[in-house]
């Protein structure tokens, strides 16, 4: 997407601390009034990302645009950004109204309409009428929505979320997930969130950037980046996987190859190199495998013994361990009809070729 | 926890009797300075009012008097040396940090004494002979000042988040805005807790002012002492007392304001 | 801002205090060990180089007893303020009375009063015609005058007095530091109360202790009030000495020498005090 349609772009950014790259090389568009989150592992240099566009860091290398403009060596203060921070950052001398007044202030606004824009912030975020109260008397959910009015109410270019909920407990969280989201799509502003919690991500976001060692493995919605995983770090990363050791036959070019299965060989999805030959991981999710009694011709069936039950409510986790001692854990729904075999007991493991995903062998897993 | 009895029963005791031993002389020399009769002796002998409105005379009250404004004046100057050093130590890594900071706290962990004859001396023989008299007295004061003004600052500032400041920036506050909304009213309470302490310091001190100050320019403290080589009259109890009241009188009204308690623990506080 | 502006923030902020306290502080400083390495002459510093300074203080038994003096009524002070200045800091650390505030402000209350109020209650406490001795004939114990003043204890004893607020805030620091936890932790093991204090509380407050001793020993080698008030001829400590020299005998470079000397065993004491990781005093 050429810079200037984007409301942010980062072309080949690095940043270095010492001699690591905590950031090596992000390409990224974010398309305007889109939500998109920064997934990822801690170290893997979401938050250096996010403080760069912000302006509190300058890249090594490379550049940000912000609506089409080069951000380069523009203090935070002229980006027109707003930043929601892990600890709100709310200023505890001041009232709810003055901090979401703040922003306002600063570019100079009058006196009117400042009042009417802050209330109309504090309703969005369920506050009306808490405008004279003190941050510091409020709950944690209370005070993440004044930080969110005060990041809103300037109307910024873009806001930047840093990992906003994981002060929050469980509960609370999935509430401000569900409300955070509604306010974006109702002002549309372009929004990026950092975080490493992938309910999160997947709840909340138009786009998922996953990353890990300073670059972006993925970018895709949330449904092809669960179902289809460019690599192995990225599937891993996401959901569960189980991963049982085949032989690749014969690679494909176009990104698949066969492996051997038991009634002959099938064609799986290999985001990834690998070559003819080569052992390789095959990957599934827990919930497309099945355990039966007899094997099925065309899946990929696997020889196991149950060791373990879960349940989770909703489903159930069956724990197996295979004859070579890779352990698989299998999902069945916990509806009327599902069978779950008892521990100790030998199965077969299924699962369709479709529902497999190919990855390279090495450690590294790129 | 419930307390253990007997123990606990037991350093009750003690502790009263270590209040009585640090609050009996004080005591003393209060009530001496109410005997109707010219001797410091305790018990108290009659009561009268006499040595007070001695020591309400001119030639106390002019030495006392000096004595606030050179606290006050020494605290300022402290304030503005020690604000933005203990800034530039709490929120900056440069070369030389650790130096400063041990500089910065040095003049209370050397003995004011030796800083009082180096002062003299240094003045002395590198030739800066007019600052002798008053501006030797205010330099040294400072010196000894600073040490609390850095240090309670330097509390206020760690004790506040550092993203309160890029929240501001984030919200387009220009950085002198961010130190004019932000910075300033956060740490005043440690600036003039600083202050405050600052003041106390300089008004009780005898060990500086004993080398640095001159005649006309005596702080209550060395007018006290130098007195005192005359016998122990009850009028400089009177005296004594008196300026004890100057600093109670300053806690009482501050402790209003703000919670000043809070800064006593500096906990190596290293700016 | 470019990377250089920002680099040189900080060395704008600290321009002016780092010279002030350089110019103020440590030239002085830097002086007074060399005039102590200087020679006098009919009371003004010459150019000549020489350790017949030192050599005056540490030869002559007056001076060195003087000095000798100085340690060991510091050292007394020392171990005494953090004995007294322990239960009192225990105490405050965890009663749960309403009134620990005032309390701990009444403890502190003698810092505000200069030295010279403090004093002068013990001299009237202490004196031939003193309270004390008045309290004693009375009980009929004695039927002489005791002369408590003037001596070394009395110095000791008014030095202590003066000294343990500095004591108490240094151990109350430290006791307050200590997670509430280890001390559960203790009791939940089956250590008694004794046990727990003995065990744990008293070791993890040793660096307030430690750093409440070195506190009142660097303060007491360099106190002059009180050992002038208290004290006499035959009790002359360091600080005392300092006057006589430097304003009596306007021999400046022997002045120099012993507040060198002082100085010399206040860094010592701060040397030693980090090394043990004593807590550094508060005020």
């Amino acid at each position: 997407m050429p810079v200037a349609d984007a409301a942010v772009s980062l072309r080949g950014v690095r940043k270095l601390f010492g001699r690591t790259a905590a950031v090596d090389g992000i390409d990224l568009d974010v398309r305007q009034g889109e939500f998109l989150t920064l997934l990822g592992p801690s170290g893997c240099g979401k938050t250096t990302t996010l403080n760069m566009i912000a302006g509190f860091l300058q890249p090594d290398a490379g550049a940000i645009y912000l609506a089409g403009r080069s951000v380069d060596g523009l203090p935070p203060f002229r980006r027109d950004i707003g930043l929601v921070f892990q600890d709100y950052a709310l200023f505890p001398h001041m009232t709810v109204a003055e901090n979401v007044a703040f922003g306002l202030r600063m570019r100079r606004i009058n006196r009117t309409e400042i009042a009417s824009r802050v209330a109309a912030a504090l309703d969005l975020v369920k506050l009306t009428g808490m405008g004279d109260r003190r941050p510091l008397a409020m709950s944690g959910g209370q005070r993440q929505r004044v930080a969110l009015a005060r990041a809103l109410v300037i109307d910024p270019t873009v806001l930047l979320l840093d990992e906003p909920l994981s002060n929050l407990d469980l509960k609370l969280r999935e509430t401000m997930r569900l409300e955070i989201t509604e306010v974006q799509r109702r002002t549309g502003v372009t929004t990026i969130l950092v975080t490493h919690d992938q309910g999160e991500a997947l709840v909340m976001s138009d786009r998922i950037a996953v990353m890990n060692g300073g670059r972006i493995e993925q970018i895709a919605t949330a449904q092809e980046i669960y179902e289809c995983p460019a690599t192995r770090f990225v599937a891993e990363f996401i959901g569960s996987m189980n991963a049982i050791p085949a032989l690749c036959v014969v690679a494909e070019v176009d990104g698949r190859c066969s492996v051997e299965i038991e009634s002959g060989t099938a064609i799986v999805r290999a985001p990834q190199k690998v070559r003819s030959g080569e052992r390789i991981l095959l990957a599934f999710r827990p919930e497309r495998s099945r355990v039966r009694a007899i094997g099925r011709d065309g899946d990929v069936n696997a020889l196991g013994t149950v060791v373990q039950h879960i349940y989770l409510g909703t489903r159930t986790e069956i724990h197996v361990e295979l004859a070579e001692g890779t352990r698989c854990i299998v999902e069945t729904p916990n509806d009327r009809v599902a069978v779950v075999p008892r521990v100790g007991e030998a199965v077969i493991l299924t699962v369709e070729p479709e529902d497999c995903i190919a990855y390279p062998m090495n450690v590294s897993g790129q | 926890m419930r307390r253990r009895h007997i123990p606990w029963a037991m350093l009750r005791g003690i502790v009263v009797l270590l209040y009585l031993f640090i609050l009996v002389p004080i005591i003393i020399t209060v009530s001496v300075s109410f005997n109707s009769v010219n001797q410091s002796k305790f018990p108290p002998i009659g009561f009268s009012l006499r040595w007070w409105g001695d020591a309400l005379a001119a030639r106390w009250l002019q030495p006392l008097a000096f004595s606030i404004e050179l606290g006050l004046l020494a605290a300022v100057v402290s304030m503005l040396l020690g604000m933005p050093l203990a800034f530039a130590l709490v929120r900056y890594r440069f070369p030389g940090r650790e130096a400063l900071t041990t500089l910065a706290l040095g003049p209370l962990a050397l003995p004011a004494l030796v800083t009082g004859i180096g002062l003299l001396q240094f003045i002395q023989a590198a030739g800066f002979g007019f600052l002798f008299g008053f501006p030797t007295l205010l330099i040294g004061h400072v010196l000894i000042c600073l040490p609390f003004s850095v240090r309670t600052t330097a509390i206020s500032l760690r004790a506040m988040p550092a993203n309160l400041e890029l929240a501001a920036l984030s919200l387009g506050a220009t950085p002198s805005a961010v130190l004019r909304e932000i910075t300033l009213p956060l740490v005043k309470s440690g600036v003039f807790a600083g202050g405050v302490f600052a003041f106390i310091h300089s008004f009780t001190d005898y060990s500086i002012s004993l080398f640095l100050a001159r005649p006309g320019t005596q702080p209550i403290t060395i007018t006290i002492l130098s007195f005192l080589e005359y016998g122990f009259a009850p009028t400089l109890a009177a005296v004594a007392a008196l300026t004890l009241v100057v600093p109670l009188v300053l806690i009482a009204v501050v402790q209003r304001v703000f919670r000043i308690g809070d800064f006593l623990y500096a906990e190596n506080a290293r700016g | 801002m470019t990377q250089n502006a920002r680099a040189l923030r900080p060395l704008l902020l600290v321009a002016v205090p780092a010279t002030f306290l350089f110019v103020f502080f440590v030239l002085p400083n830097g002086f007074l060990l060399v005039a102590g390495f200087l020679k006098s002459d009919a009371q003004m510093l010459t150019d000549e180089w020489t350790l017949e300074n030192y050599d005056f203080l540490l030869g002559k038994p007056l001076y060195r007893a003087a000095l000798l003096r100085t340690f060991v009524v510091g050292a007394l002070v020392g171990v005494l303020v953090v004995v007294l200045a322990y239960p009192m800091a225990f105490f405050l650390a965890r009663t749960t009375s309403k009134w620990k505030g005032p309390l701990i402000a009444l403890a502190l209350t003698p810092l505000l009063a200069s030295v010279v109020v403090r004093t002068y209650g013990w001299w009237v406490l202490l004196n031939r015609e003193g309270a004390l001795n008045d309290l004693l004939r009375a009980l009929g114990l004695t039927t002489g005058p005791l002369v408590m003043l003037p001596s070394v204890g009395a110095i000791v004893i008014g030095l202590t007095h003066s000294l343990l607020p500095f004591g108490v805030l240094t151990i109350l620091s430290a006791l307050n530091g200590i997670n509430p936890n280890l001390e559960r932790a203790a009791l939940s093991l089956g250590a008694s109360r004794t046990r727990t204090f003995l065990n744990v509380t008293l070791p993890m407050s040793a660096s307030g202790v430690a750093g409440g001793f070195l506190l009142a020993f660097a303060l007491a080698i360099s106190a002059y009030a009180t050992p002038t008030i208290l004290g006499g001829p035959a009790t002359e400590t360091m600080a005392t000495l300092i006057y006589k020299f430097m304003v009596s005998l306007m021999d400046w470079s022997i002045g120099s020498a012993l507040g060198t000397l002082l100085i010399l065993s206040s860094m010592a004491l701060i040397a030693i005090g980090t090394m043990l990781g004593a807590r550094r005093g508060t005020v």
